[in-house]
């Protein structure tokens, strides 16, 4: 365990190091400098659209951290090899994903937290702090939990800048992948219908668990759906990191 | 993972019949890198792994380190199968050519080792301390990787190979990319690191390290091993290439040729065909005063390809 909180710390160091705070100061700017140019709207819709473009702007900034950061982090480990330093002392091949995961996890969570922060200040300054929000915030770091689980997945058996190119898809194919639910309703019922279904069990789909325009229409948010789309996309990790665990064990690291 | 209970028994490192291949790209035939290796290091030596780029050196450590596997034969490190992670905890390596990660300050990188190792945050500092200051690295120690110059980055890995008080340690090609001072440094540690009885293996296509540090060396070519011997040996087969004598005054010295004179100093040099005693009588006879006479022998080089060439005749 202290080897996978050894390596956790340090990757999380490293991604702050990464300039991540930059990031962060971009996306202060970006939401301040927005937040003034609606001070002529009328009361109630401003906050809206703060509410809304606060979430996309902690979903893109997540995204970036993610592929960027945390891809690129995966990258160099591998590219440079690392990798190889970090297992030639006494530790486990799992040892080594499990901790690059964790390390990025707990980047992911930090800048998350950071940016939330931000909006809420924001919007406690107009008196509209609220909580429902939090539950957007809350699948959007989820997202961003499977997604790292996805790359750590792709960079335990392929190159560098495929895995990069991999986990990419992976946010798109599981944006997109509800549209296979229309198109099984579609298809006359038999063979690629249900080759079709299986493909759709088979993707992640996580347009389950965007639960954005809910929270800022105010439309009321099930209970059972978050827990099902945490569930659902932490299980997918955990199957995705144990898999990687796999291939990663009897890998040639040249 | 649980560390070894007892402390495992065998040589530190044991090739049995080790074969491995590399498929570059899928259409392509593999490359065989090592083609039925046997090779065992004795507990407390250091031994030399030699040979020409390509003969399969960083593939052999590689294969110690559990980072590549074989495709047969067995490879045991301390005693365990190597794939195994504990089998690495009293081991140390050194990367050829090593990249850390360069927003890391040397000490940093060290820490970080020790954490790995398991040691304690105190020990961490000790460690790092003792071995900056072994290195010659004390005074950058804070500075970031990326403003070290090569020499220093070599400097960095041999102190983060050592963080862990490792019995045995594994070099591969530590002297390169080292000035002068670097590599004496390097030399009297590796020759510490023995007298408190670490194991060690170095690789390295620079005959003349060798020459000064190993018990034994490996001689590998093209995936196979060529020759194991103990550096001893070697010595007395190095063939004679001629004689130097120093001489005080006196005349020509016959079939000798005159390398430099001063004063009344003179420095002869004899072909390998002469005899020591037929030299002894020539300079008695050109009345001159011996001063010193020593055997030219061939450098380790140079023996080391003569014996590349045999072997290719005989294949
Ligand atoms: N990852 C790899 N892919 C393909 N060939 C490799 C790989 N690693 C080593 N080789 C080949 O194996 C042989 C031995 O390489 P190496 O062990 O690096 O030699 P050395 O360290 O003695 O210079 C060389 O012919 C090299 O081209
Ligand atoms: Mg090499």
């Amino acid at each position: 365990m202290n080897r996978i909180l050894a390596i956790a710390s340090e990757t999380l160091s490293e991604v702050i190091r990464h300039r991540i705070l930059y990031l962060l100061l971009v996306f202060a700017a970006v939401m301040i400098l927005f937040s003034r140019s609606l001070s002529l709207m009328t009361v109630g819709e401003d906050v809206k659209i703060i509410k809304d473009v606060g979430l996309s702007a902690i979903n893109v900034f997540g995204l970036m951290v993610t592929l960027f950061v945390g891809v690129g982090i995966l990258f160099k480990d591998m590219e440079k090899r690392t990798v190889q330093v970090t297992l030639s002392g006494p530790v486990a091949r799992w040892e080594y994903l499990f901790g690059k995961y964790l390390g990025l996890s707990a980047a992911i969570t930090l800048n998350t937290l950071l940016m939330t922060l931000l909006l809420y200040g924001m919007l406690f300054l107009r008196d509209a702090a609220d909580p429902v929000l939090l539950v957007a915030v809350f699948m959007l770091w989820v997202e961003l939990l499977f997604l790292t689980a996805a790359a750590v997945f792709f960079s335990s058996f392929s190159t560098p800048i495929f895995s990069a190119l991999f986990t990419a898809a992976t946010y798109v194919v599981g944006h997109l992948a509800w549209s296979l639910t229309l198109l099984e309703a579609r298809l006359p019922a038999g063979g690629f219908a249900s080759a079709v279904h299986y493909l759709y069990l088979l993707v992640p789909d996580l347009e389950y668990g965007d639960l954005r325009s809910q929270a800022v229409h105010g439309v009321a948010i099930q209970a059972q759906q978050v827990v099902f789309a945490t569930a659902y996309e932490l299980g997918y990790a955990g199957l995705l990191l144990a898999l990687a665990a796999l291939a990663f064990r009897r890998r040639d690291l040249v | 993972m649980p560390r070894p209970a007892a402390v495992e028994t065998g040589a530190p490192l044991e090739f049995e019949g080790v074969r491995k291949t590399f498929q570059t790209h899928f259409w392509q035939r593999p490359v065989t890198s090592l083609d039925g290796l046997d090779l065992e290091i004795r507990e407390g030596e250091i031994l030399g792994l030699l040979g020409p780029n390509g003969a399969g050196k960083t593939t052999t450590i590689k294969l110690a380190l559990g980072l590549i596997f074989p495709d047969q034969g067995s490879v045991r490190l301390m005693g365990c199968p190597a794939e195994r992670p504990s089998a690495r905890a009293q081991v140390g390596y050194l990367p050829e050519n090593p990249y850390f990660p360069d927003d890391l300050s040397g000490r940093e990188l060290i820490h970080f080792a020790g954490r790995l190792h398991g040691l304690s945050a105190a020990d961490r500092r000790h460690r790092a301390e003792l071995l900056l200051e072994q290195v010659g690295l004390s005074a950058a120690a804070d500075r970031p990787l990326r403003k070290y110059s090569k020499g220093m980055v070599q400097r960095a890995g041999m102190a983060r190979a050592l963080v862990g008080s490792p019995r045995f340690i594994i070099l591969d090609e530590p002297m390169s990319g080292l000035d002068p001072v670097g590599r004496r440094q390097f030399r009297d540690m590796i020759l510490k690191l023995r007298e408190q009885g670490t194991t060690v293996l170095f690789a390295s296509h620079v005959l003349s390290d060798a020459e000064m540090l190993c018990d034994r060396v490996a001689i590998l070519r093209a995936g196979r091993l060529l020759a194991m011997r103990d550096l001893g040996g070697l010595e007395e087969e190095r063939a004679i290439l001629g004689w130097e004598v120093a001489v005080m005054g006196g005349g020509s010295l016959g079939a000798a040729r005159l390398v430099a004179e001063r004063g009344e100093e003179r420095l002869w040099r004899f072909s390998a065909e002469a005899r020591p005693d037929g030299i002894l009588s020539a300079i008695e006879g050109a009345g001159a005063k011996l001063q010193a006479l020593r055997p030219q022998r061939e450098t380790l080089e140079e023996l080391f390809l003569r014996t590349l060439s045999d072997a290719e005749e005989d294949s």
